[in-house]
């Protein structure tokens, strides 16, 4: 008797593993900081914020751009555009140290990543390059808010969704 | 030991049918076709991408390239025609189809008489004070900046460097980076920037990658709700003033006629739209004081 409960424990461990295994794709934030809106568009009140290298999963189709998502627990459904994403795949080696810290050797331990934060040290101090102005010019930020005031006030479109 | 087998095979054949039933929940639900081929289309260009640069390598890319504009170019300090700059931009850049990149997009002017401008990857742009001059309204200036912006968004600055010749070497970045020594890459990196800067500057990029700039261009104003012709009309302007020996937009863009012609075209049916409102008239006038 204690057996066949085992097995039907068993079988339906298997079962949720398949259905699990049947939902949405793992997506990757491949931006600095991104949001899940509560709409498909950049006024949607922000659900959750998210950071460089973040999983979502897929929770439906894309609409115009953007993409329904949860976040790997499964919480705080809502949108996002699908410029800030990349399809994630477990064999990606994880390359958080890019971003915000720096090279501590000659080789690249990040792997499979490229042009980063690292080489940029590298180039700028070999090429005797002045970045301050480039760094000023990132200063220059524009909110989704800012931008729908000022399409608002000059008469234009300010729906901010990207893809139709 | 038979009926266990079966029942797996029946549980996995149920959680399949499941699982398909949620995939499928999916599209039985869409409005219509479109979206299910915009569907594949788009995860499509996600993996795309996963074989690409990421996001962060464009951006670093476009750092420096803009940085290196910085040593041809001496940015123009008006931080108020600067500041509207982004303000329009940014707006612009929402209504593409790459609303965003690593850190988002940032504009500059640049002071120069010339006439150039150029969209880096990660999305800089830089635009010369004399471009600008060009440009008779908000509408007109829209059209420039979302020219550069449809570059960023069909990747026209990568592409230049891929179809170089150190592309080979730069295939080996995506896959097996691991213990490669930093001065391969830092080599690697520079020989991208250049050819990134002799892309804007010397050669310029594919009369085929300008017409789908300015194509992108179109649907931005459209989406936002410019006048797509206003494109047409700055071209008309750069045509007047651009000196067949000059170093800049003569240079590196095709003939203005052709591009005019193009986006004629592409524009089609065409319904001139009501006069622009007095705010956004007033402020092109008062945010963007060149002279």
């Amino acid at each position: 008797m204690k057996r066949k409960w085992l097995w039907i424990g068993f079988i339906l461990l298997f079962g949720l593993i398949l259905i699990s295994a049947g939902g949405g794709a793992r997506l990757r934030v491949m931006v600095r900081a991104a949001q899940i809106r509560s709409k498909p568009s950049y006024l949607g009140s922000i659900v959750a914020r998210l950071q460089y290298e973040d999983i979502v999963v897929q929770a439906s189709d894309p609409q115009k751009g953007w993409i329904k998502v949860t976040l790997e627990s499964g919480k705080s459904p809502g949108w996002i555009n699908m410029s800030s994403l990349i399809e994630y795949k477990e064999d990606m080696k994880a390359s958080g140290a890019n971003v915000g810290e720096t090279a501590s050797s000659g080789n690249i331990q990040a792997a499979g990543k490229g042009f980063t934060k690292e080489i940029e040290a590298e180039y700028k101090s070999e090429q005797h390059l002045d970045y301050a102005w480039v760094d000023r010019m990132e200063k220059y930020s524009v909110t989704a808010q800012q931008a729908a005031a000022f399409m608002d006030a000059g008469g234009l479109i300010d729906t901010l969704g990207g893809a139709e | 030991m038979k009926k266990i087998f079966i029942a797996f095979g029946l549980t996995g054949f149920i959680a399949l049918a499941l699982s398909g039933c949620m995939i499928l929940g999916e599209f039985v639900h869409m409005p219509d076709v479109y979206d299910v081929f915009q569907f594949a289309i788009t995860l499509n260009d996600i993996q795309k991408e996963l074989n690409d640069f990421t996001p962060e390598n464009k951006y670093y890319l476009g750092r420096a390239v803009t940085a290196t504009v910085f040593t041809k170019y001496k940015p123009y300090q008006n931080s108020k025609a600067n500041k509207y700059l982004n303000l329009l931009g940014t707006s612009l850049a929402y209504c593409s189809n790459k609303p965003e990149t690593f850190n988002g997009y940032h504009f500059q002017i640049l002071d120069s008489m010339d006439i150039n401008a150029y969209g880096a990857p990660g999305g800089f742009v830089v635009v010369t004070k004399g471009l600008l001059l060009c440009a008779r309204s908000e509408d007109e200036v829209a059209a420039i900046l979302a020219h550069e912006i449809g570059h960023i968004a069909l990747d026209h600055g990568m592409q230049a460097v891929q179809q170089s010749k150190q592309s080979a070497a730069l295939a080996k970045l995506g896959a097996s980076m691991v213990n490669s020594d930093i001065k391969e890459v830092v080599g690697l990196f520079g020989g991208s920037i250049e050819e990134m800067m002799n892309t804007a500057f010397v050669a310029g990029y594919s009369r085929d990658q300008e017409k789908e700039a300015d194509h992108e261009a179109v649907v931005i104003l459209k989406r936002a709700g410019y006048d797509p012709m206003a494109l047409v009309r700055v071209l008309e302007t750069m045509k007047t003033k651009l000196k067949p020996e000059g170093l800049d937009f003569a240079k590196t863009h095709p003939d203005p006629d052709d591009r005019i012609r193009d986006v004629k075209n592409f524009i089609g049916n065409y319904e001139e739209p009501p006069a622009p409102p007095s705010a956004r008239v007033t402020r092109f006038r008062v945010e963007l004081s060149l002279r």
